[in-house]
């Protein structure tokens, strides 16, 4: 009777922590959604029910603010997930020197979000950035402009400072599935006469399909959430350009006095995300 | 080709180099080149000297290892438990786990942000320590459990049937065999914590409990034109984390995709 207990005494630490960090907090801001509490005054919740949702939905930067998410995810891992592969096939052939090759494409996962963000706002800047130098000087463009400060590109400009620090998890994770193929596959497709498109095509995508899914779909999720890079660069700015929905709802939170509104923005945006990431790991299962 | 795609990964944090050894005068002219002829280390020294630097260094320092240690320890008891027992909440502990990823920051941030300021948490390391294993202890849970589950029992039978206790079954076998799980766990966790924004820049308002993320950030946007001195602060908030992951991602990239890699 004493065995039986054993598991739970070792994982009760982990499970004390997370109820606290995690459930309460998760049950709390769905409740709060419901409310409008004023942050200086915890005592006096009113329950407002709805409101704040069809607030939220009257918004007008309501539906802008969704394109925006939805863009930045779906491009964002669209054209990461592409040159990951990329990048993975060609690190899959043996070569020199491939382990230091590999920590080097490696590295941008590790700098901090708020590093990456700060070196790309230089890059990006209207005075001094490179990226201005260099388009000027092939004669894409006449003058410097600010890239940051144009509603129209600046959520593209984020979206190549998140592609720049992600891609390589996905890279990494590509290689690892593609060198998990077994040789005689590939061995039994030259005896069948495949060409190396043929071989690509049915022995290497097949293989990697369910780990592609995998990382397509937390890559996915991660970008959805993505915070960081967003509030360090512009907050969000200019105006709601680069607005998406989790800086909208932290917006709320930072520069109003209502946190259930605020919260009835992040649970929204949960149920959003839950819709297409339930398909997806739905395909997973087959 | 492949180094086409290298230096690109690489590139930024060089640029950010360079440009941190540009003297104050060279900046002011307005073409960037790839190489500093005349370096010079005044924004460094103006860095370490004239800004908070040190203090934001000390405590993201203090906040990394102190987390790692903290989830290390939670996360292996849990997930030798999830990997070797069978038990009812063992399913939905699971669940939670990995969902716990998927969530956005912000629905945590709001309620503990709440929750810190009724418990005089705000503005404490214990409250932005506890905060911070929101992040690293499911996934460390999660990868630690792939690197149990890679072990075989038998080790751990034999020294059973040996006669030595459950817990000191642990101890010697199996946290030896697990060593490199276990680092690819302190790596991934040290870097996470490290990396941390959002929650040092909600649930802190004094300078001297800021991390460097936020304090680069600050800086940035104060000092708009300082490039030299915004990129030394840069270089000097990376380092540590870029020596650690250089040195130790051999374990980290196994770690990682110890139980995802399935044909």
């Amino acid at each position: 009777m004493r065995k039986q207990n054993v598991p739970y005494f070792l994982v009760l630490p982990c499970l004390v922590v997370l109820t606290v960090v995690m459930l309460y907090p998760l049950f709390t801001s769905i409740w709060l959604s419901f409310t409008d509490p004023k942050l200086g005054d915890p005592a006096h919740y009113n329950f407002a029910w709805l409101a704040n949702y069809a607030s939220m939905y009257e918004d007008p930067h309501f539906w802008p603010i969704i394109a925006n998410t939805v863009t930045f995810t779906v491009l964002s891992i669209g054209i990461s997930f592409l040159l990951a592969l990329g990048a993975a096939l060609l690190l899959n052939c043996d070569l020199r020197g491939r382990s230091i090759l590999r920590a080097l494409a490696f590295l941008p996962w590790a700098v901090p979000p708020v590093i990456a963000a700060m070196v790309f706002t230089a890059f990006y800047d209207s005075d001094f950035g490179l990226f201005n130098y260099v388009l000027k000087s092939v004669g894409a463009i006449s003058e410097y402009q600010a890239w940051l400060a144009d509603p129209d590109a600046v959520l593209y400009v984020i979206m190549s400072v998140v592609m720049w620090k992600y891609t390589p998890f996905l890279l990494i994770g590509l290689l690892a599935g593609l060198q998990a193929i077994p040789r005689e596959m590939y061995e039994a497709a030259l005896v069948d006469g495949a060409s190396k498109l043929q071989r690509f095509r049915y022995v290497t995508l097949p293989q990697i399909r369910n780990i592609s899914l995998m990382l397509v779909t937390l890559g996915a999720i991660w970008r959805f959430n993505h915070f960081d890079t967003i509030w360090a660069m512009t907050r969000g700015g200019p105006g709601y350009a680069s607005q998406l929905m989790g800086t909208w709802a932290y917006l709320w939170l930072y520069f109003s006095d209502s946190p259930g509104h605020a919260a009835a923005i992040a649970v929204a945006s949960m149920i959003i995300l839950a819709v297409p990431v339930i398909v997806l790991i739905g395909k997973q299962m087959d | 080709m492949i180094l086409i795609y290298v230096s690109f990964a690489a590139f930024p944090i060089y640029w950010m180099v360079m440009v941190s050894l540009k003297s104050t005068r060279a900046v002011l002219t307005e073409t960037p080149v790839l190489i500093v002829l005349d370096p010079s280390i005044d924004s460094y020294v103006y860095v370490i000297n004239d800004t908070k630097f040190v203090v934001q260094f000390l405590n993201t320092l203090l906040l990394a290892t102190t987390t790692t240690a903290i989830t290390l320890v939670v996360a292996s008891l849990a997930a030798y438990a999830l990997s070797r027992f069978q038990f009812r909440a063992k399913r939905p502990i699971m669940i939670m786990l990995l969902a716990s990823n998927m969530l956005p920051v912000v629905l945590f941030v709001i309620p503990l942000l709440i929750l810190m300021r009724t418990l005089h948490l705000f503005n404490t390391y214990y409250g932005l320590i506890l905060t911070y294993t929101t992040f690293t202890l499911p996934f460390a849970a999660w990868m630690l459990k792939g690197y149990f589950d890679a072990i075989p029992r038998e080790i751990e039978e034999a020294a059973l049937t040996d006669g030595c206790t459950n817990l000191e079954c642990i101890r010697k076998i199996v946290l030896p065999v697990a060593a490199p799980g276990l680092v690819a766990t302190s790596v991934y966790s040290f870097l996470l914590a490290w990396q941390d924004y959002i929650w040092n820049l909600t649930l802190t308002s004094l300078d001297t409990m800021r991390t460097l993320n936020v304090g680069i950030n600050s800086f940035l946007f104060f000092r708009e034109y300082q490039w030299p001195a915004i990129m030394a602060y840069g270089v000097l908030s990376t380092v540590p984390v870029i020596l650690v992951f250089l040195y130790l991602q051999k374990f980290l990239v196994s770690g990682l995709f110890a139980g995802g890699v399935k044909g």
